[in-house]
C-alpha cells in the first residue's frame, strides 16, 4: 500500500507525513471547547508531557489561551488572535478589488434570501421552517440559515480586511 | 440533505494542514474560493492510490459543521474514472445507523449504500487522519479484493 512505502526511513515520532508533534498542533486548533493536555495527548496519541509542551508553545505563540479551572489547566484558541490572522491572510493572499468583489456577492446573496423568504435574519428564517411540512423545504431552509450565518460573519471579516488594506499592505513590505 | 451547522475557520486550517501532509493528496482547496471558505476541496493523485486509477484526478471533498455541543461533517471521495465515491458522513440522513455512517456507489448501483461506522476520535484533525487511513489503506485497496 502507497502509505506503508511512505512510511519506511521515518522518525519513530512521525506517522505518514506528520510528526506527533504536528498532530498536537493542527488537532490544537480544532479546538472548540477548553480541553486539557491529557485530553489531547488521548486524541493524539502522545504522552501528556509531549501535548502539554507542544500547547505551551502554542500558547507562547499566541494560538491558544489558557483557562485555569480548578487543579486543571484548559487551553482553548485564542479567538482574538485568529480573528486578526485570518483578516491578515486575507490581505496578503488578495486584492482588494477580489475582496471587494466578494464582499459584493456574499451582501447580494443574503439581499436574495431576504427578498425569496421574506425574512431580515437567519433566525426568522429558521423561525418559518414552524410553517412547513415538507422535509425538503425544511433542510432548504436549514441550510441556507447556516450558510447566511456564515456569511455574515465573512462580511465583518473581509470588510475589516478590506478597511484596513492600505495600511496593511504598507506594512507588508520587505524592505531591502 | 446538506450539512447544518456554523462553519469555522479556524478549523478548516487545522485540516487542510492534515489534507495537505497527506501522501496521496496533490492540492488543496477552498470551496467556493479562498475568502468564502464553505468547505474543502481536495485533489488526489490517481498514482498513489491503490489500486491505481487515472487519467482524472479523484477528488476528496472535506465540509465540517458546528451546532450547540454537536457536530457535523461529511469526507467525500469521488474517483470520476471508476465512477466510485465513498464517504464518512455524520449528519442527520440516517439516524437508524447512528451518528457516523459510511456511503458508498459503484457505477450501475440505482442508490448508495450505507452502513454503520464508528469513529473513535472527537478531534476533527483526528477524525479526519483517521479516515484517510481507512480510505486510502483500507477501502480503496478493498475494490481489488471484490472486483
Amino acid at each position: 500500500m502507497c502509505n506503508k512505502h511512505v512510511r519506511t526511513g521515518m522518525p519513530e515520532d512521525q506517522d505518514d507525513g506528520m510528526t506527533r508533534g504536528e498532530r498536537v498542533r493542527a488537532a490544537a486548533r480544532t479546538l472548540r471547547e477548553p480541553r486539557t493536555a491529557a485530553w489531547m495527548a488521548d486524541e493524539t496519541g502522545v504522552s501528556v508531557q509531549t501535548a502539554q509542551k507542544y500547547l505551551d508553545q502554542l500558547v507562547e505563540d499566541d494560538v491558544l489561551r489558557t483557562i485555569e479551572r480548578g487543579e486543571r489547566t484548559l487551553y482553548c484558541i485564542d479567538q482574538l488572535m485568529a480573528t486578526y490572522r485570518e483578516i491578515a491572510v486575507l490581505q496578503r493572499e488578495h486584492d482588494q478589488e477580489e475582496l471587494t468583489d466578494v464582499l459584493a456577492e456574499m451582501r447580494t446573496k443574503i439581499a436574495d434570501w431576504k427578498a425569496t423568504y421574506d425574512v431580515s435574519s437567519p433566525s426568522e428564517l429558521r423561525a418559518s421552517i414552524a410553517d412547513l411540512t415538507e422535509a425538503d423545504d425544511i433542510a432548504e431552509r436549514r441550510e441556507i440559515a447556516s450558510e447566511w450565518e456564515h456569511l455574515a460573519d465573512r462580511i465583518q471579516i473581509v470588510r475589516a480586511a478590506v478597511n484596513e488594506y492600505d495600511w496593511a499592505s504598507e506594512r507588508d513590505t520587505i524592505s531591502a | 440533505m446538506g450539512l447544518s451547522g456554523t462553519i469555522d475557520p479556524t478549523v478548516y486550517e487545522g485540516l487542510k494542514d492534515v489534507l495537505q501532509r497527506y501522501p496521496t493528496v496533490t492540492t488543496v482547496t477552498y470551496e467556493p474560493n479562498s475568502i468564502v471558505k464553505q468547505s474543502l476541496q481536495t485533489q488526489i493523485d490517481p498514482n498513489r492510490v491503490i489500486p491505481p486509477s487515472g487519467p482524472e484526478a479523484p477528488t476528496l471533498d472535506v465540509e465540517w459543521r458546528f451546532a450547540d455541543q454537536d457536530e457535523q461533517y461529511r469526507i467525500h471521495y469521488a474517483d470520476p474514472n471508476l465512477g466510485f465515491d465513498c464517504g464518512w458522513h455524520r449528519d442527520d440522513d440516517h439516524p437508524e445507523l447512528g451518528p457516523v455512517h459510511f456511503q458508498y456507489s459503484s457505477p450501475g448501483d440505482c442508490e448508495p449504500e450505507h452502513e454503520r461506522a464508528t469513529i473513535s476520535k472527537e478531534a476533527p484533525t483526528e477524525v479526519l487522519w483517521l479516515v484517510l487511513e481507512r480510505l486510502f489503506e483500507k477501502k480503496l485497496p478493498g475494490l481489488l479484493d471484490s472486483s
